[in-house]
């Protein structure tokens, strides 16, 4: 697996390379999920759509 | 080796990047809970509107595998970002006309829990929609 070469979609806007990118951080997104130690699926979509609409502003 | 080493130093760079932005869109969404308590109309948005009615014309079946054609790019892609949960909801409100009595006995939950997931996944749309219509 290429990480550059994925991330360089993803900050292209390719949707799969996006998706890629967010199973990669899976446990960063999880874990940052949490409130008072239970996942809070609302602050998971947050993060998400957070991380979605800023990776393409991260310079390779 | 020169190659491994550019790479390994930009998934270091984007994992730095990275952690900074979820742990900032943790703190906004945390004071956003505390402090945030709007009540705003849903109908003030017609993306809305356009939404459950695309909704309805959808086989329950495509929904269920995750394959949804809706007509608007922006519509199919803020659906996409809803959880699992909210998906469903929708799905059970607006494809298959359940009552919020039959879905909180399918989600096993309450029905003000199901009224809370509907108010949650479409006010979540409408926040995409709009955020989408400013770039």
């Amino acid at each position: 697996m290429n990480f550059n070469l994925i991330l360089e979609k993803a900050i292209n806007g390719d949707e799969e390379s996006i998706q890629k990118i967010l199973k990669i951080y899976e446990p960063m997104i999880k874990s940052n999920s949490k409130w008072r130690g239970i996942l809070d699926e609302d602050l998971e979509e947050y993060i998400i759509i957070r991380i979605v609409k800023n990776i393409s502003k991260f310079k390779i | 080796m020169d190659n491994f080493d550019v790479e390994n130093e930009v998934q270091y760079r984007f994992t730095a990047w990275l952690q900074k932005l979820v742990k900032r869109a943790r703190i906004d969404y945390l004071r956003m809970k505390r402090n945030h308590n709007r009540e705003e109309s849903l109908s003030d948005y017609s993306g809305v509107n356009n939404f459950t009615y695309e909704m309805k014309l959808i086989p329950a079946k495509n929904l269920e595998k995750g394959e949804y054609d809706f007509e608007r790019e922006d519509i199919a892609h803020a659906f996409s970002l809803l959880s699992i949960t909210k998906r469903k909801v929708l799905l059970f409100l607006f494809v298959e006309e359940l009552t919020p009595k039959e879905i909180a006995k399918l989600l096993s939950c309450s029905e003000q829990s199901v009224s809370n997931l509907k108010r949650k996944a479409l006010n979540k749309l409408k926040e995409l929609l709009e955020e989408n219509n400013e770039f």
